[in-house]
C-alpha cells in the first residue's frame, strides 16, 4: 500500500546528498502533496448476435479523483481522498436460451444514469517507532451507501531491511434498490465486511525490494445483486447468493532496478480464494523506462484468471433446484488480459501522467474452472490523466 | 481455502523474511528511492485500478485491509 516507510525515506534523504539524487528524491521526501486524476472508462457494446433484448450499450463512467496529504507536525499527517463518478449505460440482466439452445443476453432496457461520491480521511500518527493510521470512508449512491473504518500499523525493524505492517477494517453497507416495488426487488438490505491483514516489506539488495502480505476478509448479509435475475427451468428468479463469504488473498510486489538502462521492473502477483469456490490468479508486469531526465514510459501487461463460483450458471434447464444461484457474469469462469501504456513527465515539484488501458476477457483465457457459455463477459478501454504537485 | 494453502503462504512469507539479503547501508539506497522504483508510485491510479477490477472481477483485495463497498454493476 505504501511506498517505503517514513523512516526508510528519511534515511534515504539524509544519506543521499550525492549530486543528481536530490531532485529524484523530491517526490519521496516532500511531506505535502496534492493529486488530481480524471479517468474515462468505456465498455464495448454487447455483440448483436448475443443480445436478446434491451440496449447493447454498456457502461461509460467518468471519474474525478483528488488526494490531499498534509503534514500537520512531526507526528501527525492528514490525508483526504475523494472521488466523484458519473455513470451511464445498461447492464446485464439475465441470460435466456433461444429455441436452438443458444444462450442470449437480456440487458436492462432503460439507460441507467447515476452518480457516486466517496470521501476518505486518514490520520497518520507516529508513536514509539510505529506508524499508526486511522482511516474512515463514506460512499454514497442513490441506491447504495457504505461507511468504513480501518486501522493500519507499520513497524520498521532495527536493521532497517524489513518493515512489518498489519491492519483491520470494518464496513457497513446499506442497499435501497431503485424501482424495488415496480420490479419486486428487495426494498432495503445491508451487508457488513470485516478484514484483517499482515505484510512485510524487505530490502533485498541495492537494486531490489519485495513486499508480501495476506488479507482475510469476511462478508455477511445481503450479498446478492438486486438488479440481476436468472432463468431457471423456464422461470425468471432474482439472484440468490449465500449470505456470507470468506475470502483469502495473498499478494506480493517485487521491484528490480537495472543500472544500465536506469529502468525498473515491477512484478505483482495475487492469489485469491474464497468459500464460494472462486480461485483466482493475477499477474501484473510493468517496465518503467526513463527517457532523458524528465520523461518516463511504462508499458504494462496484466493477466487475470478466475474459476466460477460453485452456484454460478448462465441458465438452469435440467430441472434441478439449487439452494443458491447467480448468472452474474462476474462469477463465471474466465480470464482477462489488460494492456497499458503510461507516459509520465516529471518537473521539479510537479508531474503529469497519461495512461491508456485495453481490457479483454475470454473464457478460454481461464487457467481452470468449469466450462460455461457466458455472453456478457466484458471488454473495455480506459484513458486516464493525472497531475501531482508536492512541496515541503 | 485449505489449511495447506495457508501454511504454504506462511512458509513463503517466512522465506522472504529469512532470505539472505546483502546489507544495504542508508547511503546505498539511492536506486531504491527513485520514483519509478516505488511500490505505489501513484495512489490515485492504484485506487481507480482497484475500484475498476473489484467491480468487474470476483477476486479482490491486496496488501492492507479492505475498504468500503459500492453498488457497482
Amino acid at each position: 500500500m505504501k511506498k517505503l516507510s517514513r523512516t526508510v525515506q528519511s534515511l534515504l534523504v539524509s544519506s543521499l546528498s550525492l549530486p543528481g539524487f536530490s531532485e529524484l528524491l523530491a517526490a519521496e521526501s516532500d511531506p505535502n502533496e496534492f493529486q488530481y486524476r480524471f479517468t474515462l472508462y468505456d465498455e464495448e457494446p454487447l455483440p448483436e448476435g448475443l443480445l436478446l433484448d434491451g440496449s447493447p450499450d454498456r457502461y461509460r463512467i467518468k471519474s474525478h479523483q483528488f488526494r490531499f496529504k498534509r503534514e500537520l507536525n512531526e507526528r501527525f499527517t492528514l490525508t483526504v481522498e475523494g472521488i466523484h463518478e458519473s455513470m451511464s449505460g445498461s447492464s446485464p440482466w439475465f441470460v435466456k436460451p433461444d429455441q436452438q439452445g443458444n444462450l442470449l443476453q437480456v440487458m436492462s432496457g432503460a439507460t441507467i444514469e447515476e452518480t457516486r461520491n466517496e470521501i476518505n480521511l486518514a490520520l497518520g500518527i507516529e508513536h514509539k517507532e510505529i506508524q499508526h493510521t486511522l482511516a474512515t470512508g463514506y460512499s454514497n449512491e442513490n441506491d447504495y451507501e457504505a461507511v468504513s473504518i480501518s486501522y493500519t500499523g507499520e513497524y520498521e525493524q532495527q536493521n532497517n531491511h524489513t518493515t512489518l505492517s498489519w491492519g483491520a477494517s470494518y464496513s457497513d453497507d446499506r442497499l435501497s434498490p431503485t424501482d424495488a416495488l415496480l420490479f419486486g426487488r428487495v426494498e432495503r438490505a445491508s451487508r457488513n465486511t470485516v478484514s484483517a491483514s499482515f505484510g512485510l516489506t524487505r530490502i533485498l539488495n541495492r537494486n531490489a525490494l519485495i513486499q508480501s502480505g495476506v488479507q482475510l476478509t469476511h462478508h455477511d448479509g445481503y450479498l446478492s445483486d438486486p438488479y440481476k435475475e436468472m432463468f431457471i427451468n423456464g422461470g425468471i428468479f432474482f439472484d440468490h447468493r449465500p449470505e456470507d463469504r470468506t475470502a483469502f488473498a495473498w499478494s506480493t510486489r517485487f521491484r528490480q532496478y537495472f543500472v544500465g538502462t536506469n529502468s525498473a521492473l515491477h512484478a505483482d502477483y495475487r492469489y485469491f480464494n474464497d468459500d464460494w469456490g472462486v480461485d483466482s490468479h493475477t499477474l501484473d508486469l510493468a517496465w518503467h523506462l526513463p527517457i532523458g531526465e524528465r520523461f518516463e514510459l511504462a508499458p504494462a501487461i496484466r493477466y487475470y484468471s478466475q474459476s466460477a463460483a460453485d452456484f454460478y450458471a448462465p441458465v438452469i434447464t435440467d430441472g434441478r433446484t439449487p439452494s443458491h444461484w447467480s448468472s452474474d457474469y462476474r462469477l463465471a469462469t474466465y480470464g482477462a488480459m489488460r494492456y497499458r501504456l503510461s507516459a509520465t513527465w516529471r518537473a521539479e515539484i510537479w508531474s503529469v501522467s497519461l495512461n491508456a488501458d485495453i481490457y479483454n476477457s475470454r473464457e478460454s483465457l481461464a487457467l481452470s474452472g468449469p466450462h460455461f457459455d457466458t455472453p456478457a463477459l466484458v471488454d473495455f478501454w480506459r484513458i486516464s490523466l493525472g497531475w501531482q504537485v508536492h512541496w515541503q | 481455502m485449505t489449511s495447506k494453502r495457508l501454511w504454504t503462504v506462511c512458509l513463503l512469507l517466512s522465506l522472504i523474511e529469512l532470505s539472505a539479503c546483502a546489507e544495504v547501508r542508508p547511503w546505498e539506497r539511492g536506486r531504491l528511492a527513485k520514483p519509478h522504483m516505488a511500490l505505489d508510485a501513484d495512489p490515485l491510479l492504484t485506487g481507480i485500478d482497484a475500484h475498476t477490477f473489484n467491480s468487474k472481477e470476483a477476486a479482490s483485495g491486496g496488501i492492507g485491509p479492505a475498504g468500503g463497498g459500492c453498488g457497482c454493476n
